[in-house]
């Protein structure tokens, strides 16, 4: 139950979503982006946000594309249920299909997953490994950038912008990934380590979440991974003692915890791709 | 000869099924009075603290708000046991999360909103960590009038202290003892507290009748002890609150006592006896209602080179939170089961129900013996380890059997369940022989482990239930007990019972599922494993007692001696020529001759139980008479690890338990499956996580795990027929039990696998990991 | 485009029945099934996506009701536990003590159902994936599982 009231529009078009965002603003109000809802109506609810206005963009057709053809472009509005039963893109389905339930992955969106307030945005794993763009829809119109430039800890948009879609090179299709999550003991829950790799030998790229405060693929990281003078053990060791700062310790898991499951998962991924 | 049964033994199907799957059925949440007001709680973020100021002016004026109410309204304190908690923090929060002021509203939204707007200003307070803490020289004293307190005679607060209530078991001479040990092992193992995480949330909703009626409507396990404790906290006659308890959405002990009902009092009376309802949300059943307790334990035990128990010393420390609730009959419970299911002839006890600032506890399944446990069950393998014995071996030769006696000086009778058959059984489910360790390959290993387990209901000396039946014309029966629906089924089982009796289907009984004290005969609570075996005691004496009655009916109609006449199968006959009967429903009601007139009328059958025999323990040596019957067994699982980073999967459970008869196979099954899986979640993810200040980080579903589907073993389940003799057609209870044993046997199995003796809870990955990275 | 403010008036396609309701675009459908439609089987008992309880079908999809705005319901057919037609399903749950408190039951029948109505013979994985969703405290599962195995088989 949210125990405050606010405004709920569905705009068809884009232009209507930021226009409506922008003229709630211009009254020093607050305006949300709205997809699945999933995260908005339980902060809602704590009463920690208090949006004037939700903006529901399931209405827009532009942010419920799905197509694999020239380019692999998946709106934000689409639940992830939809792209997991659709895709090829086998990294994808199996990141999208470890987050939250699946009763809950009915209403959870793409869109809702990366932007949302949590810290994990699991689903822009294989977007970042696989070096995808986003496309953003805002007051200055539209445009398309590469999530490598876009994506610092969070997806970095200016005041209301709207995310449309998420998109992939079709040769993704192919590409070699390998995936791994870790719970702290349930198999319903946020991730201790999400770790998504891809390419192969001299090429390998992994991107992870869970681990740290915020998602993360750093190139001094993937140029550490292809290193292939070095073994396995001492690449992954690398790699760890590199990112040892940024391990987060709390309730589910240990600093060190995290940091072993990662070392394992890079000594994983490293096997599995490298041929 | 034996009897062929109607109903008894078979798995009838449940009484409630259709209301349930279609979901139908209704819940106290599902309830609306016309004019109700909702509440809402301000909840304190801190875990001690001194509360300096409270400022609801910001509040007051949202609309639809009628009041708001701090502790300073509420002079009076409250208590199951012990009246140790203010119905709201009164210059003072114990816990984090404890409520410090309440909003009462039109809607439950303009509550929620405007509680959030009340202002309050705290200094915190150094806090109490852990028992052990509490016990230290100059931990802060949580509650400093417990001298003032109000409690029954049977526990022993120690003012001035964080002790609520000490229990001791001196039985033998531990100090002889300990010289016929060839090994001893000394060990301290804990966990933090948890909770029962019932899929309802706890709620109730109190009006005041004009003329002076207490109505409460709660989903309570324990409508009248609720009708009591109110009546003794606020002084109303008992007769003038009527308490209802519709269908609980499970229990497990966390609605056995009394919750927020006392509040929603207090707050309808306010609110000039206008209907009140208060329900928690799920944080706030989390950390504002009561949990499970945790423990801190040091063991000493000894054994002759025989593998033979010799002493034991054992010393637990309930952390029962800030507030005792329950928990003072929890830690005396395991004090008087403290040996486990096995013959140890001298023992020193001391357990303790212990403050701490941590969010407070109740009763919860298995009620302290989850905790003895895993104490004695982790000291038996270490004890074996050092005997280079066989874990499964340790606990036959010591298992407890007729004739042995119990830490409070009993004698165990010929009803004592069989526990030797217990673990024959669950060793050869889990092939037990084939070997307790196996490799799969470099990272994967498989393990078993054991345990047994007795439990007893910890229950006052006057234990009781009631039953009444009346008849309908069609024949069929109306049960009336106090036991109430809490998922268990036991009115399921009750009503079989009455069949049985009666010699009818089950169908033909119809029981009254919505327990209402006004009408539902007396009944102690539906807790403590001990429903079917009292109500159904209750239950089989109404049955005599209206057979009699119909007999004497009956006797007038056929002309000859009422012990002539046969009741049976809805029929009443002469016992010589059964074909001359007369249907039940002809004659239950009255019965009309051809001619018009008419004699008997209806028939009421009325039935009672209460504890025959039971006694206080003495408070010194605790011996004594307080356990009504024993339920034993034995459990035992097998688990895989992948050792590279700890996680794992429980890949088989098995219960063997000892219940005498089963009156309904599915249902008994059914309970034990749940409980061992109540266990798995226990003993390997359920515990509060608190940070530096004691607060809890994980108090929602979100973070709060608990067994999900596809995490379940495969479950084998076996039960022993060791009639017990005063129990209904034999049965004992077997409710809470099947949770005992199973941290117990999982530590054990876990140890095994990454080669280090596990001692505290929760076994997650992390922690297996880092013990076999110790390795 | 479509805006509300303050309130809602609307017509709910309940259980194959159009509701009038009035409600605020920031409720929950979950409270609006229970309070306003007074279809109590949907039950609340962590309004936080947790449990499963609160689940019924949009457009025979299972959805936590908790975390959809009942703004979002209209036009679409939602169908609670008192409109679940399944009685092969409910039948098989109550044969296999596929419930205890019953708290959980309505949530995990109107989820199975809309697995079923999808996947009409799912696999051990299958199930897992989609019972996963809803938490039961009383029955450990195996009665769950066993109930929607006897009508996942043929026949």
């Amino acid at each position: 139950m949210i125990p405050f009231n606010f405004d709920y529009a569905r705009p068809d078009t884009l232009e209507q979503a930021v226009t409506l965002w922008q003229h709630c603003d211009q009254k020093g109000k607050h305006a949300v982006y709205y997809a699945g809802g999933t995260q908005i109506i339980t902060l809602c609810r704590e009463q920690k946000i208090k949006p004037d206005l939700v903006i529901d963009i399931k209405g827009i057709k532009e942010c419920l594309t799905f197509r694999e053809d020239d380019r692999l472009v998946y709106g934000a509005a689409l639940p992830l249920n939809n792209i997991i039963d659709k895709t090829r893109v086998t990294l994808l389905s199996q990141t999208l299909g470890k987050i939250a339930d699946h009763t809950i992955r009915n209403r959870l969106t793409l869109g809702g997953n990366i932007m949302g307030y949590l810290p994990f945005k699991e689903a822009v794993l294989a977007f970042l490994v696989l070096d995808g763009s986003a496309e953003i829809f805002g007051p200055q119109g539209c445009r398309t950038q590469s999530l490598s430039t876009l994506f610092n800890k969070r997806v970095r948009l200016e005041k209301g912008e709207c995310i449309v879609n998420f998109s992939l090179s079709p040769e993704t299709i192919k590409t070699k990934t390998f995936f791994v999550r870790k719970q702290k003991d349930s198999p319903v829950d946020y991730p201790i380590l999400t770790a998504c790799f891809a390419g192969r030998t001299k090429s390998l790229t992994m991107a992870v979440s869970g681990v740290f405060a915020f998602p993360l693929r750093d190139a001094d990281i993937d140029s550490i991974l292809n290193q292939t003078d070095l073994s396995c053990d001492k690449r992954a060791l690398q790699a760890v003692d590199l990112l040892d700062p940024l391990f987060k310790s709390d309730f589910r898991a240990s600093a060190a915890y995290r940091k072993h499951l990662l070392r394992l998962a890079i000594l994983q991924g490293i096997k599995e791709l490298e041929t | 000869m034996k009897q062929t049964r109607t109903a008894i033994g078979k798995s009838v199907q449940r009484i409630d099924a259709k209301d349930k799957t279609c979901g139908t059925i209704r819940y106290t949440d599902d309830l609306s009075l016309p004019g109700m007001l909702y509440t809402a709680f301000v909840k304190s973020p801190h875990a001690h603290a001194t509360i300096d100021r409270i400022d609801p002016s910001p509040a007051l004026d949202h609309p639809g708000v009628l009041g708001i109410f701090t502790g300073e309204d509420f002079n009076c304190l409250i208590g199951l046991y012990l009246g140790d908690k203010p119905p709201l923090a009164r210059k003072k929060v114990r816990h984090f999360g404890e409520p410090v002021a309440v909003v009462v509203a039109h809607t439950l939204k303009s509550a929620r909103r405007a509680a959030k707007k009340v202002w309050v200003s705290y200094t915190p307070l150094p806090v109490v960590a852990s028992p052990k803490e509490a016990l230290e020289k100059n931990a802060p004293v949580i509650h400093d009038r417990l001298a003032d307190y109000t409690h029954i005679d049977a526990i022993l607060p120690e003012p001035g202290t964080n002790v609520a209530n000490r229990t001791r078991i001196r039985k033998g001479d531990t100090t002889a003892g300990f010289k016929l040990s060839c090994v001893v092992i000394e060990e301290t193992f804990s966990f933090p507290p948890g909770d029962h995480v019932f899929m309802e949330d706890r709620v109730a909703i109190v009006e005041i009748r004009s003329d002076g009626r207490v109505m409460v409507r709660s989903s309570t396990q324990s409508p009248f002890g609720v009708q009591s404790l109110m009546s003794s906290f606020f002084n109303i006659p008992a007769g003038k609150i009527t308490v209802t308890a519709p269908p609980v959405g499970g229990g497990f002990g966390g609605k056995a006592g009394i919750g927020i009902e006392p509040i929603a009092y207090l707050l309808s009376k306010k609110m000039g006896g206008r209907p009140v309802r208060v329900c928690l949300d799920r944080t706030e059943d989390f950390i504002c209602a009561p949990g499970a307790p945790g423990i801190e334990a040091t063991i000493r035990l000894g054994a002759d080179k025989k593998g033979r128990l010799t002493a034991a010393d054992i010393e637990l420390l309930f952390d029962s939170g800030a507030y005792a609730d329950y928990a003072v009959n929890i830690s005396r419970a395991a004090a008087l089961a403290c040996s486990g299911p096995y013959r140890i002839d001298n023992i020193k006890a001391d357990s303790l129900c212990v403050y701490t600032n941590h969010p407070f506890a109740t009763a919860y399944r298995g009620f302290g013996h989850i905790e003895l446990a895993f104490v004695i069950e982790r000291s038996l393998d270490l004890l074996a380890q050092k005997l280079s014995m066989d874990p499964l071996v340790i606990r036959e030769k010591n298992a407890i059997q007729a004739g042995d006696t119990t830490p409070t000086q009993n004698l165990l009778d010929d009803n004592t369940g069989d526990l030797k058959g217990c673990i024959a059984k669950v060793a050869k489910r889990i092939n037990w022989a084939s070997g307790r360790f196996l490799r799969i390959n470099e990272t994967i290993v498989r393990s078993k482990g054991i345990s047994c387990f007795w439990k007893a209901p910890a229950i006052p000396t006057n234990t009781d239930a009631g039953a009444i039946i009346t008849f309908n014309n069609d024949g069929s029966i109306n049960l009336a007990t106090g036991a109430v629906e809490i998922g268990q089924g036991s009115q399921t089982g009750l009503a079989q019972i009455t069949a049985e009796a009666f010699g009818i289907d089950t169908t033909m009984v119809h029981v009254v599922r919505e327990i209402i004290t006004d009408r539902a005969p007396h009944d102690w609570a539906t807790a403590a494993s001990r429903t079917l075996f009292m109500a159904g005691n209750a239950a089989l004496m109404a049955c005599e007692d209206a057979k009699l009655k119909i007999r004497q009916t009956a006797a007038q109609v056929f002309k000859c001696d009422p012990d002539d006449i046969l009741v049976a199968k809805g029929t009443v006959s002469l016992k010589n020529s059964p074909n001359t009967g007369i249907a039940l429903g002809s004659i239950v009601n009255g019965y009309t001759f051809k001619d018009g007139k008419s004699m008997g009328g209806p028939i009421i059958g009325t039935g009672r139980y209460i504890t025959p025999n039971l006694t206080h323990i003495d408070p010194v040596t605790g011996k004594g008479h307080p356990a009504l019957e024993w339920t034993i067994g034995a459990q035992a699982v097998e688990v895989e690890v992948d050792t590279s980073d700890g996680s794992f999967k429980v890949i088989q459970a098995a219960c063997a338990m000892d219940v005498g008869t089963v009156i309904h196979p599915d249902l008994a099954r059914s309970q034990v499956v749940g409980a061992m899986a109540m266990g798995i979640g226990f003993a390997t993810k359920e515990a509060f996580a608190f940070d530096s200040r004691q607060r809890v980080l994980n108090g929602s579903l979100r973070d709060f795990k608990i067994l999900r589907y596809g995490e379940q073993p495969k479950y084998h389940v076996d039960f022993l027929c060791t009639p017990q003799k005063d129990g209904p057609f034999g049965a004992r209870g077997l409710g809470e039990h099947g949770i005992i044993g199973m941290p117990g046997a999982l530590a054990s199995a876990f140890s095994r696998a990454v080669g280090s003796q596990l001692t505290k809870l929760p076994i997650t990955p992390e922690a297996l990991w880092e013990k076999g990275s110790q390795q | 485009m479509t805006f509300y403010s303050d309130t809602v008036k609307a017509r709910l396609k309940v259980n194959g029945e159009l509701r009038e309701v009035i409600f605020e675009p920031s409720d929950t459908l979950a409270r609006v099934i229970r309070e306003q439609l007074g279809l109590t089987g949907t039950k609340t008992s962590c309004e936080n996506g947790d449990c499963g309880g609160c689940t019924v079908q949009v457009d025979d999809v299972a959805i936590k009701s908790c975390l959809m705005l009942a703004v979002e319901a209209i036009g679409k057919r939602i169908t609670t536990i008192e409109g679940i037609q399944n009685h092969r399903l409910k039948d098989a749950f109550t044969r296999h003590n596929g419930f205890q408190c019953g708290y959980c039951t309505p949530g995990m029948i109107v989820n199975a159902d809309a697995m079923l109505k999808k996947t009409p013979c799912p696999d051990k994985k299958q199930l897992t994936k989609h019972l996963q969703s809803n938490l039961c405290r009383c029955t450990g599962y195996e009665g769950i599982e066993s109930a929607l195995k006897s009508i996942c088989k043929p026949g």
